[in-house]
């Protein structure tokens, strides 16, 4: 029986520590890339067959963006997890980050980077198409403090009306979380290259408050069903102002009956010695009762 | 027939015949040059919503509910103006030039709207073209009459510069109210136009509307 030779205790030890020191080398590749914050986002939907279709610009800090142009990913993480009914599109640079089976945020890198601090990306999120109420904004807003627009219109006059709810302001053509300062709304328009409409379509949010709300939700609204309200309500009113205009004209047509005939009367009274005048009234009055005025 | 010839005839400016200068007798004028207003608004209708039986039908109630809407909410801004600025004009005066110039306005539409339907059917871009210009020919002319029938009305001694103010009012409420009641009662026309989205669409139009 042969015997197994046995490796000196230096060159056990030797590697031991190599398969530690690679061990340590592994778990340190693992570790998942440090957090960001961003500047400002934002999500505009498209109508599309089976639900909305989010285009979405991250503008990231000045910082993020200088890392990822140094190939140093950078993780976002979303206000509230992705549902189960909204997929990310996969896109060069942008990996989604699960946990307990939902997205939770993105990793970006260099490759996400599409104009100096914008990341785009694209979120399909399904809707059913018949008897939705309400539907849960898709838009993957960002953690944090800032300020991040959300346009709601999706296109042929629809809109997804956001319920304000506590955290949330209605303000003169748009809707915007509480102390969101017009310079703050400037810049996020600025950063994100947005053009506002006074149409009440712009929604300015926060992360923070979005996820205290656990996360957003609207009626998707036609301009129809917005106008229904308002058209019942003329309607109404013009039934009554055409009946109130036919009460009118058969109360009046009595005294306006007795006027002519007196102002025919005074006329025929003034005319008395001037045959001339006289047959023109008489002519007048004539043509009054052939019309059958009394 | 001859209620309808008195009414061209105030619309036109003239002098309202002796026996109809009585309160109301005008005010029956009035009423009847609105209620014929919605008829000829009607026909209109009818015209520039006639390459789609559903909408001609809709057009039907909807283009006299403007009319008619935007004269009722104008009145009362016009009569307080009226009242406010001390002008010698009588009240039934500054009413009948208004009702005048809805009638002669609509009265407009209502002969433009063979042309309008006709154009409608026979070309892809001269029928809304001529849809939209023959309101605003009807808009120019009803301000036009309501214009001239109330300066005409006026008292002798009467400064013309005094109903300014009411008639300036009174349309300018009107057109206000035209804009938004459009805009509800859209579509008028077979296709998109710029008065369908009303004030905000136009606002967003234009460039300076932007914060």
């Amino acid at each position: 029986m042969d015997r197994i030779p046995a490796r000196p205790f230096a060159v056990r030890l030797f590697f031991v520590v190599l398969l530690a020191l690679v061990a340590f080398a592994a778990s340190a590749d693992a570790e998942p890339p440090r957090e960001t914050a961003i500047s400002a986002a934002l999500f505009t939907p498209v109508r599309v067959q089976d639900g909305l279709e989010w285009r979405i610009r991250w503008a990231l800090t000045p910082e993020a963006a200088h890392d990822l142009a140094e190939a140093t990913p950078r993780a976002v993480r979303f206000a509230v997890p992705l549902a189960a009914d909204e997929m990310l599109e996969s896109t060069w640079g942008i990996t989604p980050i699960v946990e307990h089976g939902a997205v939770v945020g993105v990793v970006l890198d260099q490759a996400g980077l599409t104009d100096g601090r914008v990341v785009a990306a694209s979120l399909h999120q399904r809707i059913a198409s018949e008897g939705v109420r309400e539907v849960r904004v898709g838009a993957p807003v960002v953690a944090g403090s800032a300020l991040q627009i959300i346009d709601a219109d999706v296109g042929g006059g629809t809109r997804l009306a956001i319920e304000p709810g506590r955290l949330l302001e209605k303000r003169v053509g748009f809707m915007a979380s509480p102390g969101a300062s017009p310079a703050a709304r400037e810049e996020a328009r600025r950063l994100t290259g947005y053009v506002e409409h006074l149409s009440g379509a712009a929604v300015y949010v926060r992360g923070d408050d979005v996820k205290t709300l656990g996360g957003l939700v609207a009626a998707l609204e036609t301009p129809r069903a917005r106008a229904r309200g308002g058209v019942i309500g003329i309607a109404v009113l013009f039934a009554a102002v055409v009946l109130a205009l036919g009460v009118a004209m058969r109360r009046l047509r009595h005294a306006a009956g007795v006027e002519r005939a007196d102002a025919i009367l005074a006329a025929e009274v003034d005319a008395l010695g001037d045959p001339r005048a006289l047959a023109a009234v008489d002519a007048s009055a004539a043509a009054a009762a052939s019309r059958g005025d009394r | 027939m001859e209620t309808l010839v008195t009414l061209i005839d105030i619309a036109c400016g003239r002098a309202i015949p002796a026996a109809d200068a009585g309160r109301s007798r005008r005010l029956q004028l009035v009423v009847f040059a609105l209620l014929a207003s919605l008829v000829f608004a009607a026909l209109w209708g009818v015209a520039a919503g006639s390459r789609s039986a559903g909408l001609a039908v809709a057009n039907l109630y909807k283009v006299p509910m403007v009319v008619l809407l935007s004269c009722a909410f104008a009145a009362p801004a016009g009569l307080l103006a009226w009242r406010l600025s001390g002008t010698r004009v009588r009240g039934s005066d500054l009413a009948l030039g208004f009702a005048g110039g809805v009638f002669g306005g609509t009265l407009v539409l209502a002969v433009l709207a063979p042309l309008v339907a006709l154009y409608y059917h026979s070309s892809a871009w001269a029928g809304p073209v001529l849809g939209i210009g023959s309101a605003a020919i009807a808009l120019l002319t009803g301000t036009v009459m309501f214009v001239r029938g109330v300066v005409r009305r006026l008292e002798p001694g009467t400064k013309k510069r005094s109903v300014f103010l009411p008639v300036g009012v009174t349309l300018a409420m009107q057109l206000l109210t035209l804009l938004q009641l459009t805009s509800l009662a859209s579509p008028i026309f077979p296709e998109r136009t710029a008065f369908s989205g009303g004030i905000d669409h136009i606002a967003a139009s234009a460039p300076s509307a932007h914060e």
